[in-house]
Parts: structure tokens; sequence; C-alpha cells
């Protein structure tokens, strides 16, 4: 659905987007993660056609948007960060008058049943001025629904709203997925991409760190480390021992619970070792599971080494 | 087309922009004739044997002339800053991503702001005036005819539909409404005044208030057909500068 190739952006001497490739598949939700001022947005705009690309190719839905003359062409539905609306119309109005561009012409009825879908029913002759953030969201999210395209871009869906909120955006986006759309939606928010996405793709800077399925994402060798529950409690000094072992990186924790990290190959057995020589009796072990977050902060750390 | 002039409509009617215009032109229509009605009353306890009715025009025809200076002095100011966001304001808040996301066409924009701003600013200074004829006559007599009282008024409406076109210009090249409303006045008034300094006014939108305000019932041609080549150019423009904005604020 998009083809990203060699994007750039540049805004005077700053470059935005440093000749970035990215892919999404039919039907997947893809996660598009950086920190603040990465290129998300930017990235996000030119996909929309809202935006021209400096050099590059970006197709979506099968159109170049360096071709088009206007957004609309893409056939697709947008929801940028903070959608701005008027906040003189009510919510009916809004989808009504968004509905109805173009030349094309939307019912009444599916303008109630979109409000409803998102959570806006009691809200229908509502002035959106008097909106909350997240019921802002939740209209954005109608109006880029309002002619059922079938791709979907969403620029920081719940990055703003308050746990509850957030909540219900990642299930509308889950819905949305089930109902055969794919999704293309950025945000800073780990733990959200790593609820709902197939596929990761992290820019760094205006680079693209990594791309892959998050499965694949989660199995990608980051440094191992070791989450060990102890029986009793332990001084400093048997923690200051512990980290000089050879091949620990760090140790962190508390008299009871510790994390160590350690290199790439390190010797499991030598931690056994410790144990044994210091009589400290373990009530569990285990190497810590991947998250995105360890993934992420790897390829942060790798950038910023590099630079 | 329908959808877009009634989300315009609903924008004048809702934040008072209609109600803006009209007590704009109405107040001086009313006021002028009462000024020039109790003027000499005020003057003559003030400065007995005030020559006045050399100085000052005190007929129908003079309050209508008062009123057209008044709305070329600050009717054109207030008008100006009280559209002066119809179009900046929309592209500094982007309140325009949606709308153009869901396929509203940049000319169909500046079409609907163009028809509905349009119709108001052409129609409202044409009552505006009706109602201080009517007004003035009952003050003093009516001595002038309702015909180059039309005119007059649809002159000045034009000249309006001219400032209006103007605006959205200036706010698609600027995005902020006070530069906008600012540039537009600088462009009215510097206008005005070259064709006052250099005696060239019929060729200038200025040449239509010059004619309205003489209220013979002519129209200057070369003024009007002029006037309305800048409208096009200007909605023109204004529609291409819209197309080649990047919309890349969050």
């Amino acid at each position: 659905m998009i083809t990203v190739k060699n994007l750039t952006k540049n805004f005077n001497s700053f470059s935005a987007l440093k000749g970035i490739n990215l892919r999404v598949k039919k039907g997947e939700i893809y996660g598009f993660i950086g920190q603040n001022g990465a290129g998300k947005t930017t990235t996000m705009n030119i996909l929309a056609g809202l935006s021209r690309p400096t050099k590059g190719s970006c197709l979506v839905n099968g159109k170049d948007v360096t071709k088009i003359k206007h957004p609309s062409e893409l056939h697709i539905g947008y929801l940028p960060e903070a959608p701005r609306f008027y906040p003189w119309l009510t919510a009916f109005e809004t989808l009504e008058y968004l509905g109805n561009s173009g030349g094309r012409r939307v019912a009444a009825a599916r303008i109630k049943e979109l409000l409803d879908w998102v959570g806006l029913s009691e809200a229908v002759r509502r002035r959106v001025g008097g909106f909350s953030r997240g019921m802002k969201q939740r209209l954005g999210i109608a109006a880029a629904l309002i002619h059922d395209p079938e791709l979907l871009i969403f620029d920081e869906p719940a990055s703003a709203l308050d746990p509850e909120g957030r909540n219900d955006v990642l299930n509308l986006i889950k819905k949305l997925k089930n109902m055969g759309k794919t999704i293309f939606f950025s945000s800073h928010i780990l733990s959200d991409v790593e609820r709902v996405c197939d596929t990761v793709g992290i820019i760094i800077a205006g680079k693209m760190a990594a791309e892959k399925p998050l499965p694949e994402m989660l199995k990608e060798d980051i440094l191992p480390s070791y989450d060990i529950t102890l029986q009793k409690p332990i001084d400093s000094g048997i923690l200051d021992k512990l980290s000089q072992i050879q091949g620990v990186s760090k140790v962190t924790g508390n008299e009871l619970n510790l994390s160590v990290m350690t290199d790439a190959f390190f010797d499991t057995s030598l931690l056994f070792k410790f144990f044994v020589d210091n009589k400290l009796a373990v009530n569990s072990f285990a190497r810590r599971q991947n998250r995105l977050e360890d993934v992420y902060l790897q390829e942060v750390n790798t950038n910023d080494k590099q630079s | 087309m329908i959808n877009s002039l009634r989300k315009e409509i609903r924008y004048g009617l809702r934040n008072n922009t209609f109600l803006i215009l009209f007590a704009v032109f109405f107040f001086f229509a009313f006021m002028t004739p009462v000024m020039l009605k109790i003027l000499p009353e005020v003057l003559k306890s003030k400065f007995p044997g005030f020559p006045l009715q050399e100085l000052v025009n005190m007929t129908q025809l003079g309050c209508l002339q008062s009123y057209m200076g008044d709305v070329l002095e600050i009717g054109t100011l207030l008008v100006s800053l009280a559209l002066c966001g119809l179009l900046a304001q929309e592209i500094r808040d982007n309140t325009l991503v949606l709308p153009l996301c869901a396929g509203q066409s940049y000319s169909g924009i500046i079409a609907a702001k163009m028809l509905v701003f349009g119709t108001a600013v052409l129609l409202i200074p044409l009552a505006a005036l009706v109602t201080d004829y009517l007004y003035a006559g009952l003050l003093f007599s009516f001595d002038t005819g309702i015909l180059p009282v039309i005119t007059g008024g649809l002159l000045q409406g034009f000249y309006m539909v001219y400032l209006l076109s103007l605006l959205l210009l200036f706010g698609t090249l600027t995005k902020n409404p006070i530069a906008t409303a600012l540039l537009t006045l600088a462009v009215n008034y510097g206008l005005y005044f070259a064709g006052s300094l250099l005696d060239i006014h019929r060729y200038l939108p200025s040449g239509l208030l010059r004619e309205a305000q003489q209220l013979q019932n002519t129209i200057p041609l070369q003024a009007a057909v002029i006037t309305l080549a800048i409208i096009i150019a200007c909605a023109f423009l204004a529609s291409r500068t819209l197309q080649t904005l990047e919309w890349s604020k969050k």
C-alpha cells in the first residue's frame, strides 16, 4: 500500500529526512516509531500529500505523491497529530462537510453510524469547540473513515490522551485492522506500538534505523539481561563484586532483586559460580524477554555512538 | 459547492461576521443624517453666527456623500479587520488540512468564500446606503433620486468585493490575519492616494468609490472592468498559492 524509497526532505539547510525507505503491506498495522523531531510527522505529511519530498519516490495506494495535484487523489484517511476542526460546527456538521467534499455524498445515517462507532453518539449535535482532546481525536478518526478508505495514516493518534483514551483509540485501530484496513501510524509510546502493530519501523534523526515484523524485531540480538531474585538481602559489597565478573557490563537493582546486563557471549555459569562461592541462595533466575523498548533503545544508542 | 457555501454561511452567522459587517455599515448609515441634523443646533449655541450652511451640504445628498466618505475612510478599515482571518486564520490553524484530505478543491474553497462574503459585502453596503437615503430623506427632504443611490451602493459594494479578493490573496501569502489586514489596507489607501496624486482613479478600483460618491447614476466602465480583472486575478492567484502551500506544521 505504501512504498517509500530514498525519501529526502530538506527545510532550507535542515535535513528532516535523509533518504528513508519503508514498505507497508496491505492489511497490516505498521508502527512508525521515533523520538520527537525524528521526522515522523514530516514523513506522514508527505504520505498524506500535504508536503512535497525534496528527493526520492513515494507510492501511496499506487499513486506517486510527487505527481498528484491534490491530496484527495491518494484516497487515504488521514488523522493529523492534533486534528483541527471548525469549533463552530457540530460533530455531525463537521462530518457532513468533510463527507460531502470532492463531489461525493455521504448519507446522514453513515455519519451517525460513524459517530456511534467512535463513541461520540452523545455529542452528535454538540459544537466541536467544546470537545475534549480525546473527543477530537475520536472525531478525527471518524473523519478519516468518512469515505471508507482502504489505507489509514494516523499521526500519533493516542500520544496525547489519558490511559483510558489511549486504550480506546488502540482498540479502534485493532477493530479497523479486523475490518481489513491497512493502518500506518506513528507513535513514540512503544508499548502502544507493541500492543497493536504487525510491522515496526524505527526512524532516528531522519534515517530508518530498522524495519521488521514485530515478532522478528523482538527476537533481535540485543545484549542479554538476566533478572535474578535472591532469597536473602545482600550488601552493596557483593553487588560491586558481581559487577567485576568478566563479561558483566552493568548491575542494577536492590538487595533482593538484581538485573545483570552482560556482553553478547557471556557464560552464565560464571554467575552461578559466583552465587555458590558467596553462599547466595537464588529464588529465581531468568533471561529477560526482549521488549520493543530494549530494541529501540539499542538502536538509539547505536545511532548515538555512530554520530 | 453547496456544501462549501453552507459551511461559509455557518461561519459568517456563528462567528458574527455578518453581524459585524451589518453593524459597521448601518452605524454610518444612521449616524450621518443624525449628525448633520443636530450639528447646526450644537454649533448655533456654541458659535452664534457660524456659517455652517456654506461649509457643509445640509441636504439628503450631503448626507449620502458624507456617508460615502466615512465608508472609504473607516468602513474599509473595519471590513478589512472583520474579514482578515477568512483564509489566513484557516491556513495558520491548519483547519484546511482535513477538508483538503477529504477532497475539497483549492478553487472551491476560494470560490465559496468569494461567493458568500462577496454577496454580503455587495448587498450590505447597498442596503445601508438605501437606509441612509431614506433616513436622510425623512430628516431633510427627498431631493435625490433612488436610482443613483442604488448605482452608488452597488459600486461601493463592488469595491468591497475587490477588498475581499485582496484579503484572500494576502491571506495565502502572509498566513497571518493581522498582517493580511495591514497589507490590504496599505494597498487600498496607497492606490487611492496614488489615484488622487496622478489623477488616474478611472483606471483604478478607487474610481468606483469616487464615482459612487458623486451619485450621478453613471458607471465608470474602465474602473469596473479593471476591478473585475483584479478580483478574478486575486482569486486565481489565491487558489494557486493555496495549492503550493506546504502543510508541514503540526
